[in-house]
Parts: structure tokens; sequence; C-alpha cells
């Protein structure tokens, strides 16, 4: 079957497009893409969008697949995809989640402003990379016993309250709390766990950083108020997930569900769509296998917010104040939640690989704070551009299983990045710009260049536009640590 | 060509050819190896770990697979990169390796995981073994 290309897609509405299930013969249902008509030719380009009809033949696939604006080509699933299969017989792939499981993004705020920081922010990012360990192979601060590894992985986030490294109050600022009560440490093989035992509190490489920012502009004042953001304020933003235990668990599971879904007929057009049914045995221990992870990574970016906190007390002292936890947020995750299908309200596995859950006012599980508001959507540009705060919006449970985008979006190849980019001069750019890198490695500015990503405010723009999410506060970086 | 890079816009892609499967094995392993540390392997003098491993798959193209995530599973938990492999058991659906590593102190690149995305091992116009390997970065 040849490349999708415009031809084949319908115009649905100004910000919503479809590939009809006619497209090819083995589609179970439409595959949607959330994007304007300028973006929709850029995506054109590579091949993301038949890794999106490849989606739609997942067994129990309902209403459509779909795929954000910062889209880009993955393997099975594109990057930006969401999927909601039946509950409970329809497919569970870990394909559809990453190797990378609760990859997400924290925000921390801070009661200084721009002019408070602006003659700290060297001692600060190199505080910061001193703390926050990052860089590839590197273990951090604690290295955990096989017991409190499990307790880790049952409990996510709440360990770290345990422990002493945060507050319970802190834990209603995560999504799900921090932890996903079907996890279980059964499921994780022992090589996963010897990966993670000491990668607690640790950034790893690629795309994961922790950056200090500035709100450089509020564009919906209540909301704002409401997640304790005002212009000029400075915060803190981590991006990494599960580290190697995560990466290990969805090597795992595709491995067995490679194998064991020719025990249940599913012939699927990509080996890396790998899945069987969720009520099967192989798709349980997947996904209480899938929740430990989570609640590892939920724990991680915990962790690391606790190595933050230390850095900015080094730098600040007291004056530097408490830093809150505005919101903790997955983008690489498979929930069982309730979506409008048909008729009716319905349960489904919905998974987001690179998508963000993007949920409305009165999602229950949200602080009371912004219960009214919609939960909170961060959205990380690159380490030149800058970053999204948004609000999830009721018109993602219509148009996108209650999801929205991840990020900017790649655009470069890593290897394209790092020849086109000279990494010396761009650091010295962003120094002269006022932003500080502290990173391991020249090749890691390259990859991770500006050039190397989409215009993270068209795609923003595109999801404001299409009422799945709002605009609440655009970011400016002023220091990026990563490995 | 033992491998060369191929062009993928979010990960890392090899193309890798072996005039055997044994070959193929060894020179997709050489790939991995320069990716999480280049050249780190043409320097090595001496190992200071070594593991044996068994994997059964239902095709070749799913034991390399299998092989080079059980390699790089080591990798990470020993911190050896495994330079030299020695098969004491060689089919298509079967190996025994002995890998034999030398320990590291940083990757340049940390690979999370390696698809079967558009991996498959077939003839080349050659006559040789090849096939795409996707690694997750």
């Amino acid at each position: 079957m040849g490349k999708v290309t415009k031809e084949h897609i319908n115009k649905l509405t100004d910000y919503l497009w479809e590939i009809p299930k006619t497209f090819r013969e083995d589609m179970r249902v439409p595959a949607r893409i959330l994007v304007s008509e300028k973006n929709l030719d850029h995506i054109i380009e590579d091949r993301s969008l038949n890794q999106l009809v490849n989606v739609t033949t997942l067994p129990g696939i309902r209403k459509a697949a779909l795929v954000m604006p910062d889209v880009h080509e993955g393997y099975g699933f594109p990057i930006g995809g969401v999927a909601a299969t039946a509950y409970p017989h329809g497919a569970i792939s870990p394909g559809g989640i990453g190797y990378d499981i609760n990859c997400g993004v924290r925000l921390l705020t801070s009661k200084l402003n721009k002019e408070d920081v602006e003659d700290h922010l060297e001692p600060l990012s190199k505080e910061l990379y001193t703390q926050v360990p990052s860089g590839m192979g590197k273990g951090g601060q604690i290295r955990l016993f096989a017991a409190q590894m499990d307790k880790v992985l049952s409990t996510g986030a709440e360990w770290c309250v345990q422990q002493g490294y945060a507050a319970e109050e802190e834990l209603k600022y995560i999504e799900s709390h921090g932890k996903l009560k079907w996890a279980d440490p059964k499921c994780v093989s022992q090589m996963a766990k010897n990966r993670g035992f000491d990668q607690l509190g640790t950034i790893g490489s690629g795309n994961h950083f922790v950056e200090v920012s500035f709100v450089d502009e509020i564009y919906d004042r209540e909301a704002a108020n409401a997640f304790g953001l005002h212009k000029n304020q400075i915060v803190v933003m981590v991006h990494t997930g599960s580290r190697g235990l995560g990466h290990q668990v969805a090597t795992d599971h595709i491995r067995i569900m490679v194998t064991a879904m020719r025990n249940y007929d599913i012939t699927l057009p990509d080996r890396e769509l790998a899945c069987v049914p969720f009520s099967s045995e192989e798709g349980k221990n997947y996904f209480k296998a899938m929740c430990a992870a989570a609640n590892y990574a939920w724990c991680n970016r915990q962790m690391i917010s606790w190595e933050i906190r230390n850095a900015w007390e080094t730098v600040f002292g007291e004056k530097g104040g408490q830093l809150k936890l505005m919101y903790d947020i997955a983008h690489n995750i498979a929930k069982i939640e309730a979506h409008t299908v048909k008729a009716g309200q319905e349960k489904v596995i919905v998974h987001r690989k690179g998508a963000t859950r993007s949920f409305g006012p009165g999602f229950k599980e949200l602080p009371k704070e912004y219960l009214n508001i919609g939960q909170p959507v961060i959205i990380p540009g690159s380490m030149g551009t800058c970053s999204y705060v948004m609000a999830g919006a009721a018109k993602s449970h219509d148009l996108t299983f209650g999801s929205c985008c991840h990020g900017a979006g790649r655009q470069l190849s890593r290897r394209a990045a790092k020849k086109s980019v000279n990494a010396p001069l761009l650091k010295q750019q962003l120094r002269e710009r006022g932003i500080f890198i502290e990173a391991g490695s020249f090749r890691g500015i390259a990859e991770e260049a500006p050039i190397a990503y989409k215009d993270v405010n068209r795609v923003v723009d595109t999801v404001h536009s299409s009422g799945i999410a709002k605009k609440v506060a655009q970011l400016k970086p002023l220091a990026v640590i990563k490995g | 060509m033992i491998y060369e890079f191929v062009p993928h816009i979010a990960d890392l892609a090899l193309k890798v050819e072996g005039t055997t499967l044994k070959e193929l094995f060894v020179n997709s392993l050489k790939g991995m190896n320069n990716i999480l540390k280049d050249g780190f392997c043409d320097s090595v003098q001496r190992f200071d770990s070594q593991m044996t491993i068994e994997i059964a798959s239902e095709s070749r193209t799913e034991l390399l697979i299998n092989f080079l995530s059980e390699v790089l599973a080591l990798t990470n938990v020993q911190k050896s990169i495994y330079c030299r492999v020695y098969f004491s058991y060689f089919s298509d659906k079967r190996v025994v390796a002995q890998l034999f590593g030398t320990w590291f102190c940083c990757f340049d690149e940390d690979i999370k995981g390696i698809t079967y995305h558009e991996a498959h091992v077939r003839k080349n116009k050659k006559g040789n073994l090849e096939t795409y390997i996707i690694f997750d970065l």
C-alpha cells in the first residue's frame, strides 16, 4: 500500500482531518489528524500517517486512531498517537505506550521573579547539574534494595512521602496522584529491576532535561491564578520517565507479545504494534508491569524534585522560598478511562504515545483549586524557544479521548541535527540570549538544538484553536540541564 | 559494508549486512556498540566481564532483535560494553553466546529499545543477508 497523500484525507473541520476506513481493507476505524491545513502538508512528508493507518488495525479499536499536531514518525505507533480499545477484551499494545513508560513532565513554581535570579543563573545551573544526575548510563544518589524497589513499583510517588523526600500534600498535584493501583512488582522482570536499582532521581539523556524558565506571558488570568502562575515568575520544569526499568519492561513484554499474539490469531502490519487482548494473561501481566514502571517514573520525578529543591536551597538559601509542584503529567502511558464512543460512555483502554491527557473542568481527580479550570497540561518546546502551560478542555473528550499534544515534535533526525549544528557555537549563542546550558556533551546539545524541532507555537495554537486545551501561560528558558 | 546509518526522524536506524547469519549478528552487535560508545571496541585490550546468554525465537529476525536486546540489557546492568562474542551454539531459532565485555563510564547515546519495526533478515542482491534495525533513543 502506498504512502498517504493529501488526496486520501478528508477535511472534517478546520482542525480535524480524516483518512476514511476505505483507504485500506484492514482498517477497523478511520484515522484522524488534529492539525491545521498548513501543518498537514508538513506532516504528510514523513511516514507518520501510514503508521497511524496501521494503528487502526488494532483489534477492538474504538471510534478512530488519532494523532496530535506534534506528530512525527516513530516505529509501530507514530509519536503523538492516541488509540482507545474496548475494555476489557480489546488489544493492549506496549508499542502504543513506548519504551519510556510514563515519560512525562512536571512543573515546579517558585516565589522568585526573573530579576531575583538573573545574577544567580550560572551557579544555579551548575548546582542543578551537580545535584541532579544526568547523562548516559549514570546512576543516582541512592541505590534501592530489592524490598524498597517493590515498594517503589507498588506505591510510586507515595514512597517518596513515606521516606521523607516529599510532602503528602504534593501527591494530589500528580496525574493519578502518582500511583497506579494495578501495579504488580511480580510482573516486572529481575533484569528490569536490576536496571532500576541505581537510577531513581536521574534524568538520563536524549530529550530529557531540567529547565529553569520564567513566565513570559499569561493568556488566561483566571487559570494562571488557579495554577499559581504570574508574569516573570521563575518555574522549574522536569522532563524524564522510567529510565532503564521502563525500557526493559517494554522490551520484555513486546517480546512476549510478538510470540503470544499468534495464539490469538492477531496479525498486524507491523510487529512493533504487537498486542494481545487486555483480558488475556499476557495482557494483564503487561498492564500490571506498565503500571509498576509508571509508578517508578513518578517516584523518579519526585526524587528529582527533591534534588532540585536541594540545589535551590544551596543557591538561594531561605530567600528562595519553597518550590511548589504545579502538576505532573504523563505522556507515554495507557489508562482505563470512560469516554463517549457512540451513544453513551464506554470504558476504554486509552494508549497515549507522545500525547498528554487533557481532561476538562469537573474532573474529580484534580485538586479543588483546578476543578473549575481543567487539568494542567505542560508542553515543553526546545531549549532555545519556549514552552507552554495549558488547561485541558471538555472538547477533548469528544474529539481525542481526552488527549492533546506533548511537545513541539521532532522535524530533524538526531544525526541530521548533529551534522547541521555547531554545538559550541549554539551554546554561546544561547548564552548571549541569556540561556545557560549545562550538558554532558556537545553531541547532546546538537541533537536537541531548536532547529531539530517543529515550531511549538504552531502546535499549541492548533491545540488551542481546536478547543481540546486552552493556552494559560508561555514560559521562556533561562537555564537548561541535560545529559 | 558491515553496517551503515540510515536517516530516521526520531530514532536511529542501521542497515546491517553479513555473508552469514552469524556474521550478521556480529556486525549488528558492532553497530549497536558503536551507537552506545563510538570506537570504544577498537581500543579495547582487556575484558572485565563475561556473560553467557541463551536466546530462542520463532524466526531469525526475532532472534537477532532479541539477542541484541538481551546484550543491551546486560550492558546497562553490568556497565560493560560487550565487544566480543563467541557463539557456542548457533541456529536460525536459538543461540547460546559467550559475551566478553569491558567496563565503561558513560554512553554516547542511551538506547531505550531495539525495535522489530522494519527489521527483516533477507538476502540482498549480492547474496548477503541484510536487515534494518531501528533503535529507540
